[in-house]
């Protein structure tokens, strides 16, 4: 029998290798399955059968006749990373055009790999940008907007933190929504901001479920219904969580009389 | 009437809501040089809205309607680019997602009695997700063709 596990030289390694990287970094289902097929058929192999779902890859290969892989990886879509999406997408399109061969494509993917995530600093500054932002074309004042910058630098903070300790992501939600809450409230009430709906509206857009949303409406449209049934729960839980956040904080506070 | 000052609030809203977006396209840690298209994507979208907005359009055809016009860009980016449409798609509803929405629901379910307003809040929050979501599927589903017009096809 012949080496299985010539990993320098494998196409399918370098197949499954994209096609979990892909998922990891949050690209929809019919992309890592569509990228998956071209590369693995940009080196003709023999056969292969893929799998895909939000978050696993379940996939199997005949490579030169005999060596045989098969992969079953679970993945955890914690993180999104659009910069290695969009790396793996140039990666699969120039193995399609032939532009490099298998160990090469394998050593640019163990680079994307390695592309690093925005410091966090920079993230917290375009947290709270954005929330400042959204803030003012709801229709807040300028006033508004500065201590939704505020939130949104806080709020960013936070996130980072829990991800550090690995928080369970409802509970991230509902607090970080919660903290927006209570923020908004304190500033207003000391005289920073008019408009507290403005202000929340704004902080809270850095909680909203955008990529979860565009994704599940990708894998439906895809005919994808359980990847997507998945994302989807994953938006509206998320939606769920913002409003209990702000609502139990108001409550709490009219109970205390604070508002 | 179309005024000059309303047309300059416009401009203004064009401006901040790009810039807004593009500071999102950070967060999602997009590749560098794909960032201000895709903050000018959401620029578009939530202009289109605000337009129609005034022309007396209700929230959720506004949605629809800016929901459209965003996907369409976006896809045009992405054989432009040759990037995938999801970076520009994404920051693109920010925008249109209805935080308000859920803040207003969230508020109401837990400091208003009348579980009908709460109710109709809830509804509303979903009209606008549902109408985003088939204005993005409408274009996604459309045929490529429609896109790289001209260009050549990568």
């Amino acid at each position: 029998m012949e080496k299985i596990n010539n990993s320098e030289e494998s196409a399918l390694e370098l197949t499954f290798l994209m096609g979990t990287l892909l998922l990891e970094n949050g690209a929809e289902v019919s992309r890592v399955m569509d990228t998956m097929e071209r590369v693995a058929k940009a080196y003709k192999v023999d056969q292969v059968g893929i799998y895909v779902i939000t978050n696993g890859v379940f996939a199997n290969g005949i490579e030169n006749g005999v060596s045989k892989h098969t992969v079953i990886t679970y993945v955890k879509n914690s993180s999104i990373h659009f910069g290695r999406i969009c790396a793996l997408n140039q990666l699969s399109r120039e193995i399609c055009a032939g532009k490099h061969s298998i160990s090469e494509a394998m050593e640019i993917a163990k680079e994307i790999n390695n592309i690093p995530y925005t410091p966090d600093w920079l993230l917290a500054l375009a947290s709270g940008v954005g929330c400042a932002g959204f803030c003012f074309i709801f229709g807040g004042t300028l006033i508004d907007s500065i201590v939704s910058f505020v939130i949104g630098v806080a709020v960013q903070m936070f996130l980072t933190m829990a991800d550090r300790h690995a928080m369970a992501k409802i509970f991230q939600n509902i607090l970080s929504s919660s903290i927006c809450a209570i923020m908004a409230l304190a500033f207003t009430k000391f005289g920073f901001g008019q408009n507290i709906e403005m202000i929340i509206a704004g902080a809270v857009i850095r909680l909203v479920p955008g990529v979860s949303l565009t994704t599940a409406i990708r894998d439906f449209f895809n005919s994808d219904y359980l990847s997507g049934t998945i994302r989807l729960i994953d938006a509206s839980l998320v939606g769920c969580c913002i409003a209990i956040g702000v609502g139990v904080v108001f409550m709490l506070a009219s109970k205390l009389a604070f508002i | 009437m179309i005024t000059v000052s309303l047309i300059f609030q416009w401009i203004i809203a064009f401006i901040v809501s790009s810039i807004a977006s593009c500071a999102f396209a950070v967060i999602f840690h997009s590749p560098r040089n794909q960032i201000i298209p895709a903050g000018i994507v959401g620029g578009v979208g939530w202009v289109v809205y605000i337009i129609l907005g005034y022309f007396g359009i209700g929230v959720v055809w506004s949605s629809f309607y800016a929901t459209l016009t965003l996907a369409y860009f976006a896809r045009t980016l992405s054989f432009v680019r040759k990037c995938p449409a999801t970076v520009f798609l994404v920051t693109g509803i920010f925008p249109l997602v209805p935080g308000l929405g859920i803040y207003n629901t969230g508020y109401s379910l837990f400091m208003n009695s009348n579980s009908g307003t709460t109710l109709h809040l809830g509804l509303q929050t979903v009209e606008v997700a549902v109408a985003i979501a088939l204005g993005m599927g409408l274009v996604l589903t459309l045929p490529g063709v429609l896109f790289y017009k001209g260009k050549k096809k990568t």
